[in-house]
């Protein structure tokens, strides 16, 4: 769509007077006949709610031109107002004494609505609303779930000066919508930190930079400002745990200039995100070398750890040949103090005190090497 | 422009309304006799006061019941109908003082309406529009930057509108029905674009326009819903730019408004205006206007503007026109002032690039040239202009161009050539 210049802009010789003074300090002084309102009839009800309903269509569009969070956020407070309206209309129905079929008229126009709430929730990252507003849809008509209902997914608009508006929908069918919503859903992963050692003054000056900069006005974009947002709040409060949700990427972690915490992490796509675990402590590794050719390799939140001099004490995943080390765990949590430990088939936690060094050893393999075929 | 609710409102609205309320809810069943008549008689003063549009009063009454209400911990719907007279009054004396607010708007006046439309819904779409026109007011006098107070406003105003919809629908555009529809809907509208000027999401009120202005078209508006409706494609739909650029066009054309006032809204739009032809149009805007004070400063303004706009958008004709047309002001001015280096330099400007009008900085270059002896500029450019001129002009409008030919010819000894010309000319006036 190419918005365009408008029409060129009337000389300012010519006098065309602010119409809207003029007619605003006329406006709605007279009274006209009071005609029945919208919501003593059900005919008038009913018409009431498809305007709801249409206002909540036609700000489908506003999700579709990369808003920021203010305008999400104002959209979405509109369309939480514009659905009560519908379900107070579909409430009251019984008053005007309306026919079943009217009354399930606005069931649908009521369950719709709250189809078209979820998308605006989902765009306002509040997943969890978007969630109950598609069980309340699912709940209040059947319609939604049939073979032939569609609800909005996003909307195209063609329009320029001098010419109406067009829209174009793209719509989906509740399982298609779902589905779509969930795809949005997922790109929320919840990232667990651990802080530990660390003052609240240094803790306090903690920022967190992704690498890549997501585009303006993208879905990952405000899930980064609501992410950073809710982790400058925990650390603000010094809370020494907690998590908040970021969209898939490679992050960093700083505190003050010169000081000692700089972590970078990865947020993976799929699989499951390990705790960011921050402390200034550094742990020696030991490890048998005698019982592989070749070690297994560390990775801390996606990066390999190299020096196992300097192990940050965290959450790390190993990369060992099975043939070599057929009992070495997918994880080990190395953990800052005594206690017992804790070990599984694929997950372990060992416990390291302070200024002392950790020894890892495997079982050596006894199955037989793999032999490559031919 | 202030949202103001009429002052006169008919008894068929919320007070007719509200006396029925009043009428069907006797109290007294839990009071003393004297306590209930007390309240009665307090009750049936506020909203006589209120019917008389005597507000002070209506609203002193209304504050008297609302506190013995209190002290009861009554509720309902006399008391819903006591927080609407208090709450209306209150506005009404407000807006009569023009001034800001003394006490806690808020708390005084949007809140009782607010707690009165939760439980008295008549007379829905004045009532919305009421409180919509309150929140607008603490909007405002709080400094323009409170997104809730900004959210409330706009949905109150709009829901009247959806409301007063349903009423005018089946009603011809031109009937007097939805006339005052129309007007309602404008109010919106203005409504809409003052909150894009300081608004951080005025996006959603792109969608509001394109939703609301149709309902104006064919109406005796017609233009100016257009001219709104328009506005949501400036700058690929950037309606805050969009608003101020409006803005300005609407304080150019308002008597009471100053120069600098429309320009200081135009600039600002020019600086968030994303797209080059866009903000090259502001700065063409801007050019045309001042062009239209006679002031030196103005003069040199409008070739400023014209100069910004042409460097962003060189291939507009209008644009180069603008230009154009400022350079040859300002040459001339400078010229009967009797500043020959300025008019020539202003003159040689205005013939770097092609435009419709040309001929005049031509004869402008010409004429200050000669004062300054540059023979070859002065007889090139005069003859320049004087053919340029002869191929779009006639008539009286060719004389000036000639007559400049002639001058100079005769000036640089050119006498027979200049009789020629004169010859040729001596019907326009060429002498």
């Amino acid at each position: 769509m190419d918005g365009g210049v408008p029409a060129r802009r009337s000389s300012a010789r010519r006098g065309a007077m602010l119409l809207a003074a003029v007619v605003v300090a006329a406006a709605l002084a007279a009274g006209v006949p009071r005609a029945a309102t919208p919501e003593e009839t059900v005919a008038g009800v009913l018409e009431l709610a498809g305007r709801w309903g249409g206002l909540l269509r036609g700000s489908v569009a506003v999700l579709d031109r990369r808003p920021d969070p203010a305008t999400i956020k104002a959209a979405l407070t509109d369309a939480r107002r514009a659905v009560a309206e519908i379900d107070r209309l579909s409430a009251n129905a019984a008053i005007f004494q309306a026919a079943p079929q009217d009354r399930q008229k606005l069931q649908d126009v009521a369950a719709a609505a709250h189809l078209n709430l979820a998308l605006f929730e989902t765009h306002g990252l509040e997943f969890d609303q978007a969630r109950q507003e598609i069980a309340r849809a699912k709940s209040l008509s059947d319609l939604v779930q049939s073979d032939g209902f569609h609800t909005e997914w996003a909307a195209i608009t063609a329009g320029e000066p001098g010419k109406a508006l067009q829209t174009r929908y793209n719509l989906l069918t509740l399982p298609e919508f779902e589905a779509a919503l969930g795809s949005i859903w997922s790109r929320a992963r919840p990232v667990p930190f651990e802080f530990r050692g660390i003052t609240a003054e240094d803790l306090a000056q903690v920022r967190l930079s992704p690498a890549t900069t997501p585009p303006p006005g993208s879905l990952d974009e405000r899930l980064l400002l609501q992410g950073t947002s809710e982790l400058r709040a925990a650390l603000q409060k010094a809370r020494p745990a907690f998590t908040v949700s970021l969209p898939p990427g490679v992050y960093r972690l700083q505190g003050r200039p010169a000081g000692e915490i700089d972590r970078t992490f990865v947020v993976p796509e799929a699989t499951e995100v390990d705790t960011v675990l921050v402390d200034r402590a550094r742990f020696t590794l030991r490890f048998d070398t005698k019982t592989g050719p070749r070690p297994p390799r560390f990775f801390l939140n996606g990066f390999e750890v190299t020096d196992l001099t300097k192990m940050p004490y965290g959450v790390y995943r190993l990369k060992a040949d099975p043939d070599d080390y057929p009992t070495a765990p997918q994880i080990v949590r190395f953990v800052l103090g005594e206690g017992i430990p804790d070990k599984t088939r694929t997950s372990w936690t060992i416990y390291v005190p302070a200024g002392t060094p950790a020894t890892l050893a495997f079982d050596r393999g006894t199955a037989p090497r793999r032999r490559l075929p031919g | 422009m202030t949202g103001r609710v009429p002052g006169r409102r008919p008894l068929r609205t919320g007070a007719a309304g509200l006396l029925l309320v009043l009428l069907a809810a006797p109290i007294g069943a839990v009071l003393s006799a004297d306590a209930a008549g007390e309240m009665a008689a307090l009750r049936n003063d506020a909203i006589s006061a209120y019917n008389d549009q005597s507000y002070g009063r209506a609203a002193t009454l209304a504050q008297h019941y609302l506190e013995r209400a209190g002290e009861e911990s009554r509720t309902g719907r006399e008391v819903a109908a006591l927080q609407f007279i208090l709450g209306h009054s209150r506005y009404e004396i407000h807006q009569k003082e023009r001034g800001r607010y003394e006490g806690d708007y808020k708390a005084d006046v949007v809140q009782p309406l607010e707690e009165s439309l939760r439980v008295l819904q008549d007379d829905a779409a004045f009532k919305n529009m009421l409180l919509g026109n309150a929140w607008h007011v603490f909007w405002s006098e709080g400094g323009r930057r409170d997104a809730e107070a900004e959210g409330r406003a706009h949905w109150y105003l709009l829901k009247s509108i959806l409301l007063r919809e349903t009423e005018a629908r089946n009603r011809p555009r031109t009937s007097p029905e939805y006339d005052q529809f129309a007007r309602h809907v404008l109010f919106y509208l203005e409504r809409c674009l003052e909150y894009c000027r300081t608004s951080d999401s005025a996006g959603l009120y792109r969608e509001r326009i394109r939703g609301t202005a149709p309902l104006g078209f064919g109406t005796a508006y017609d233009a100016r819903f257009w001219q709104i409706h328009d506005l949501t494609y400036f700058d690929d739909g950037n309606m805050k730019a969009a608003a101020l650029w409006q803005r300005g066009l609407d304080l150019m054309r308002d008597p009471k408004a100053s120069p600098d006032e429309a320009l200081a809204s135009f600039t600002e739009a020019s600086e968030i205006t994303r797209r080059r032809r866009d903000r090259a149009e502001l700065f063409r805007q801007m050019a045309d206007f001042v062009s239209t004070l006679d002031a030196p400063k103005r003069r040199m303004q409008a070739a400023e503007f014209g100069r910004r706009a042409y460097e962003l958008n060189p291939g507009d004709a209008e644009i180069r026109r603008q230009y154009g047309t400022a350079l040859h002001v300002l040459s001339y001015a400078a010229y009967a002032s009797g500043k020959f280096d300025e008019a020539y330099a202003r003159a040689q400007e205005a013939i770097t690039f092609e435009w419709a009008g040309m001929e005049t900085a031509l004869f402008d270059l010409s004429r200050a040239a000669a004062e300054m002896g540059k023979e070859t500029d002065a007889l090139t450019h005069g003859e320049r202009a004087y053919r340029m001129a002869k191929e779009r002009l006639q008539g009286a409008s060719l004389q000036p161009f000639a007559q400049n030919y002639v001058n100079v010819l005769r000036q640089f000894g050119q006498d027979g050539l200049a009789s020629r010309v004169q010859i040729d000319n001596a019907s326009l006036g060429v002498h």
